[in-house]
């Protein structure tokens, strides 16, 4: 398992993340189910994105069709594996952005 | 007075406080269902977002027909009102966004793929975190202190967890989108029904 202050450091350095949303994403790595956990850890040291397919959804297509970066769909794929109901309607309502 | 004089004044004391707390909530829910059931009335009666009148309107009456739901949608809130802008650059499952000063709806869906309810959904949302800045900033608006500190804190830069960046399940269940998705359907199957 990576080391928290080096999976922080790689959101906020190479991903752009604010320290604290950095913060939240390394909780919730922690509780990641196993197969998505390693597919981050896989994408972080190695660069490599893999073929994940959930409920329909894979890493490529939560880029396509909902603008996602890869930690973000990979986050969506563990809320599909986990409550997959729910994520699913949730997908489909789409999402918003609130900016003031 | 003995220790046990001083013992049913403290009692007192904290039961005053408790019962305030729950006060405030329960005044922030009577307000929000009554605020729901006052909009499902008023909205009921615009024709142009009857589905049967809908499809026959051009792209600027839609627009008018969204504007008129936020119109009535702040007038209920007592809020500012603010313009519906048509945004031809969002991606297919970005419905909509608040900025401040706008709220913009996805023109692709407006004028094709998506059912007039989704729209009248998205407006409300929209205007219910227009709702949400309203109350964070004019402390009073809401009666239950702790909801409007989650939205301040919510509010606050670089707080807010959009799904391009943190994901689904972050972003629907942080506290502004929450309240949002659940006041925007209350609203939307008073007005159309129960999703099948």
């Amino acid at each position: 398992m990576m080391e928290k202050e080096e999976f922080i450091s790689w959101l906020v350095k190479d991903h752009g993340y604010p320290q604290k949303g950095a913060e939240i994403i390394y909780k919730e790595y922690l509780c990641l189910d196993i197969t998505i956990q390693e597919a981050l850890q896989n994408y972080r040291e190695n660069n490599i994105i893999q073929l994940l397919e959930v409920e329909g959804y894979s890493v490529q297509t939560l880029q396509k069709d909902h603008g996602m970066n890869v930690i973000a769909a990979l986050l969506t794929l563990d809320y599909l594996i986990k409550d997959p109901k729910k994520a699913l309607r949730s997908l489909k309502k789409g999402h918003d952005s609130v900016r003031i | 007075m003995n220790d046990t004089d001083n013992e049913v004044i403290d009692d007192s004391e904290v039961n005053d406080e408790n019962t305030s707390v729950s006060d405030g909530q329960q005044d922030f829910q009577a307000d929000t269902d009554a605020q729901v059931q006052d909009a499902v009335t008023s909205l009921s009666l615009i024709e142009g977002i009857q589905p049967e009148n809908w499809g026959s309107l051009e792209q600027g009456e839609r627009l008018s027909t969204l504007q008129n739901v936020e119109s009535q949608m702040a007038e209920l809130q007592q809020r500012e009102a603010f313009p519906v802008v048509a945004d031809n650059t969002m991606s297919e499952n970005e419905f909509g966004g608040f900025n401040g000063s706008e709220i913009r709806i996805n023109q692709n869906h407006m004028m094709g793929d998506q059912p007039v309810e989704e729209m009248v959904d998205t407006v409300v949302h929209e205007g219910r975190h227009a709702f949400q800045d309203y109350a964070v900033n004019n402390p009073g608006v809401v009666s239950d202190n702790a909801v409007v500190n989650q939205w301040g804190d919510n509010l606050q830069p670089g707080n807010y967890l959009n799904a391009n960046e943190y994901g689904q399940a972050a972003y629907e269940n942080q506290p502004i989108e929450a309240d949002a998705f659940s006041y925007a359907e209350q609203i939307r199957s008073g007005v159309y029904g129960e999703r099948e």
